[in-house]
């Protein structure tokens, strides 16, 4: 049923009134602060600006009007489209243009339903890609922050009351914790370069997974066409000459509707990359080694981390799910080992969408209770590394009983990575709930 | 010489210095070396238990470089051309909820 012209008002009111408040409280937020001063003003005013390109004003009235974080980029402006121009993507380069003689060197001319355009050379796609990204950084952060949630504030994490008093903990935490912490990780080889500081993982684009695109493809008179050499007769099948070789087109679709398709699979890509494990967990580290941590919070609360490097789960299916870099913890909260190391201890210290993560950022990890008598009979040091450690693979390479039910990987919203990707970023690959038969014929 | 070190969850277990042609073979392979070398019995019996779970964890590490194996994998595929050492860690079966 169609609404009146007064309740379609209230609608359309009480709609600005949310979307200011939202407004409101994310330019109240930590990541807000570090933004650009021109990205804070109010809306109107910032839309009003001269400065700004139509892109910039587009995404500032979307974000008036919808409570869904806005992409802050697209591949339109990556491909010249915006500006009116042809985009031409062979072998991973590109080449923009628009109707006229060819000119400068590697240009590349185009015969598209006989007219002939030039394309001049751009340059490496993926390298112009990402200093696209770091051109847009300050806008992906806040959209991270938006899209993810904002980074936790450990002392805002739920948590049981110390029962000891706070001067005890942090005695243990400097006369045995640390300690052990330097026992540990001085085992590990070459301990200087084992982690990097997960705040500077943030402004790392060169880092960041960048979607698998097609490796020929072109925008053409608003259409976008995967390409493909050809030889044959192309019969009653499109073709576009590339300097004297013939390529049939294999599909084509508006060139919106492919705009749409890349910008959302750059926006998957770039999801969890860019929040990683940045925020107020990674200011309050008093100690680091290796890849652990010990932090205290203003409000003098205390956590033990480890961190696990970004990584990649390979799905029953064979697809590969894009994990970002991971700070576990564990509250140090008490002196005995059974009161601080339970199953409900270990948890992602920031936002995680994860298929063992629930609600607190806690990871579920179904244990016997043999296992947390055992740790409960260790100094409290060793038993809070040890169940870090458990922690941190089960996160990355928990296998589920058979009693637990199938979490779906997909439902993570995690990036896919292709093969290739993954290989050439050298990420490790785990195995998700593969059958034990399944890996048995590994070994 | 290559460095080569085999843990146990957060436990170190041996580390021993070994030829670079040393490192061809497989993962297997040089885990039962290493676990030759390793003086602790119990680590050994832990390690030996873990590998006979079909998911048990196998990480290999060199500097910051870290990939996941199966003991059937040829080790020096798994180590970057650069890598001067190696740690093995091997760890039990997880489970998630």
């Amino acid at each position: 049923m169609n609404a009146g012209p007064t309740v379609r008002r209230i609608h359309r009111e009480r709609d600005a009134a949310i979307a200011a408040a939202h407004y409101q409280r994310l330019m109240r937020g930590p990541m807000a602060r570090a933004l650009d001063a021109n990205r804070r003003r109010p809306v109107a005013a910032t839309a009003a600006h001269h400065g700004q390109t139509a892109r910039e004003q587009a995404v500032a009235a979307r974000r008036a009007t919808r409570l869904e974080p806005c992409f802050p980029i697209t591949v339109a402006d990556l491909f010249g489209l915006t500006a009116g121009q042809d985009a031409l993507v062979t072998e991973g380069s590109l080449h923009t243009g628009a109707n006229g003689p060819a000119v400068g060197e590697g240009a590349r001319v185009l015969c598209w339903r006989g007219s002939k355009r030039s394309m001049v050379p751009q340059g490496r796609l993926d390298t112009l890609l990402r200093a696209h990204l770091q051109s847009h950084l300050p806008s992906l952060l806040q959209w991270s922050a938006e899209e993810v949630g904002q980074p936790c504030d450990l002392d805002q994490l739920s948590g049981f009351k110390p029962a000891v008093a706070a001067s005890a903990i942090d005695t243990f935490v400097h006369e045995r914790l640390i300690p052990c912490l330097e026992q540990v990780a001085g085992c590990v080889l070459n301990e200087q370069v084992a982690q990097a500081d997960p705040e500077d993982d943030t402004g790392d684009v060169p880092g960041m997974p960048l979607p698998t695109w097609e490796s020929r493809f072109a925008f053409l008179s608003d259409r976008w066409l995967s390409l493909v050499p050809f030889a044959g007769s192309p019969g009653n099948r499109d073709t576009l000459v590339i300097d004297g070789q013939m390529m049939l087109v294999l599909d084509a679709l508006p060139a919106n509707m492919a705009v749409s398709r890349y910008d959302n699979q750059l926006r998957l890509a770039l999801r969890e990359s860019i929040s990683g494990v940045s925020g107020p967990s990674a200011r309050t580290a008093i100690y680091r080694i290796g890849g652990y941590a010990v932090h205290r919070t203003p409000r003098g609360r205390y956590f033990v981390s480890q961190y696990q490097p970004p990584y990649v789960i390979e799905a029953l299916d064979g697809r590969l799910f894009y994990f970002g870099g991971a700070e576990v913890g564990i509250e140090v909260n008490g002196l005995k080992a059974s009161a601080v190391v339970h199953s409900q201890s270990a948890r992602v210290l920031h936002p995680y969408p994860h298929m063992f993560v629930y609600g607190g950022g806690f990871i579920c990890m179904p244990r016997p209770q043999e296992y947390f008598a055992e740790l409960s009979k260790r100094p409290l040091e060793e038993a809070l590394l040890l169940h870090l450690e458990g922690a941190r693979l089960t996160l990355c390479a928990g296998y589920l009983p058979q009693s637990a039910g199938v979490h779906p990987i997909e439902g993570t919203g995690r990036p896919v990575l292709h093969k290739a990707e993954v290989k050439r970023r050298r990420l490790p690959v785990y195995r998700y709930n593969k059958g034990r038969d399944h890996v048995a014929s590994h070994a | 010489m290559f460095q080569a070190a085999l843990r146990y969850g957060i436990q170190q277990a041996t580390t021993v210095e070994v030829l670079e042609e040393g490192t061809t073979g497989t993962v297997g392979e040089h885990i039962e070396r290493l676990l030759k070398g390793t003086e602790d019995p119990h680590i050994v019996g832990q390690i030996r238990r873990a590998l006979g779970d079909p998911n048990c964890v196998i990480e290999v590490r060199s500097g910051e470089d870290v990939q996941t194996a199966t003991p059937d994998m040829p080790l020096r595929e798994l180590l970057p051309q650069s890598a001067q050492q190696v740690e093995i860690t091997v760890s039990q079966a997880h489970a998630g909820g």
